[in-house]
């Protein structure tokens, strides 16, 4: 479960401040999927780093029960000169998890076969994002923050990385941010909208996304 | 929060993993670290040999060198190394695991080591081919190691803050810091200078560093002006202040700067 309570987060832009949240107060329940649905550069990615703390609020607070993960999704923390072992080993070792077995579960899951083992600039974009992925769902978090996790790999892959996800938020929570509405619809349990410093809570993700899409329309009148 | 059970295994593993990036890739990495100072005394050494009868002190220019130039490359080295740490880690940052303390900690951490074993292989080296039998102050040794690296620490924590905010200080820093290799006591003795050039000398923390140095290799070497408590004020001073405001705006400098 994640509380916003009286959250403010503005930045400065060259056009002036950039406002993401303006005293927005709302909690996020465990043990579900939230989508997480906004334009371009609403703030959808900042409010992730928001909720997994590497980024500051301007006032309010983020209260998190249970622990959070980093922001899924992001393959740039791996190192090119790693192999994929390595940068999945490292990751295993700040989250104090055991190295051996995440390695493991990372080379079963992605299976990237003998690239596994090669230096990550070897890798196309799509292999990056499977390792990533492999990498986050193989360690245990109450809440999992997920950033625009999409074409990892074919169907078959695709299929098998949903159910594991599948398992894993069944014990868990997550909060999802996706442009992609078909995969908001069948991965998401509820959604919010986030608009112009106003999050809208939805506990139907139709809903939410009849919203956002009526917020994109007025946009681009 | 900053200080629990998991920084010291998540500082190992920036170690590990800046090990094998830095110097995994190829040996010639590791052994830059070696030919710098090497190559630094050698050519110290060549000039100097034909200019002089005798070094200052002792009877070895390229130990009289060694004890300036060793010195002087670990606290730059390891100054300029901090001052990157979260440059360097900057994609590793949006670990929310990892904190910018774990950053310079491990860089510092990689790059004191570093540079003792670079000290000792060389001063080791040096010391063999001595024909007399030297006499070494282990304890001077660690104490000008110690002011070396608590002021690199230091200069290196505060830059890493300054660099960030003001890019420009960084050329300005390069620029006022190429005259140290001149006034920090490597190819002389602060003894043996004007009395006027030792008042303004004395407040180079280097001098300090290198006089220590060789109050521990030379027996007879007194380094009256040595002073340590000056350079630890010299490395808790931007060390407070550097920690303190990075502390404050170092997720500012990563996501919003």
């Amino acid at each position: 479960m994640i509380e916003f309570r009286n959250l403010t987060k503005s930045y400065r832009t060259d056009a002036g401040r950039k406002v993401v949240l303006d005293n927005c107060t709302i909690t996020f329940p465990s043990g579900k999927v939230i989508g997480l649905l906004g334009r371009n550069g609403a703030g959808k990615s900042t409010l992730l780093r928001l909720i997994a703390g590497t980024q500051d609020v301007d006032s309010g607070e983020i209260i998190r029960h249970g622990t959070v993960s980093y922001p899924i999704g992001f393959a740039g923390s791996f190192h090119p000169d790693l192999t994929g072992a390595q940068n999945a080993r490292f990751v295993a070792r700040i989250y104090g998890a055991d190295t051996d077995a995440l390695a493991d579960y990372v080379m079963d899951f992605t299976e990237l076969g003998e690239f596994y083992h090669m230096p990550l600039r070897t890798y196309s974009s799509g292999m990056r994002a499977r390792l990533a992925f492999g990498i986050s769902m193989g360690l245990p978090f109450d809440t999992y923050l997920i950033d625009e996790v999409t074409s990892v790999g074919d169907q078959a892959f695709r299929d098998k990385a949903e159910r594991v996800f599948k398992s894993k938020i069944s014990s868990a929570g997550a909060i999802m941010v996706s442009h992609g509405m078909g995969q908001i619809r069948s991965m998401c349990d509820e959604a919010a909208v986030l608009d112009r410093g106003k999050m809208t809570y939805f506990d139907n993700v139709n809903d939410a996304i009849a919203f956002h899409e009526r917020n994109m329309r007025e946009q681009q009148r | 929060m900053m200080f629990d059970l998991r920084t010291p295994r998540v500082i190992s593993a920036l170690v590990l993993r800046e090990m094998s990036t830095t110097y995994g890739r190829s040996a010639a990495g590791y052994l830059w670290a070696f030919a710098e100072p090497i190559a630094g005394i050698a050519i110290l050494t060549a000039a100097f040999s034909f200019m002089l009868r005798d070094p200052p002190l002792g009877n070895s220019f390229a130990l009289f060198y060694a004890t300036g130039m060793l010195p002087f490359l670990m606290y730059m080295t390891v100054s300029g190394k901090v001052s990157q740490a979260i440059q360097f880690s900057r994609p590793l940052l949006s670990y929310p695991r990892l904190t910018f303390l774990d950053a310079v900690f491990a860089r510092f951490l990689l790059n004191a080591i570093t540079q003792l074993v670079v000290v000792f292989t060389v001063m080791g080296g040096l010391l063999l081919m001595q024909d007399t039998r030297p006499v070494i102050d282990f304890g001077a040794i660690f104490l000008s190691f110690a002011m070396a690296l608590s002021f690199a620490f230091g200069v290196g924590a505060l830059n890493c803050l300054l660099f960030a905010f003001l890019p420009s200080w960084q050329m300005i820093w390069a620029v006022m810091n190429r005259p140290a290799f001149l006034i920090s006591g490597i190819f002389f003795t602060y003894d043996s200078m004007p009395a006027l050039l030792q008042k303004f000398l004395w407040f180079n923390p280097l001098i300090h560093v290198i006089g220590q140095m060789r109050i521990g290799v030379y027996p007879t070497y007194a380094g009256a002006y040595v002073t340590p408590w000056y350079v630890f004020l010299c490395a808790a001073i931007p060390a407070v202040a550097g920690i303190f405001f990075l502390r404050r705006y170092h997720k500012k400098i990563l996501n919003e700067l």
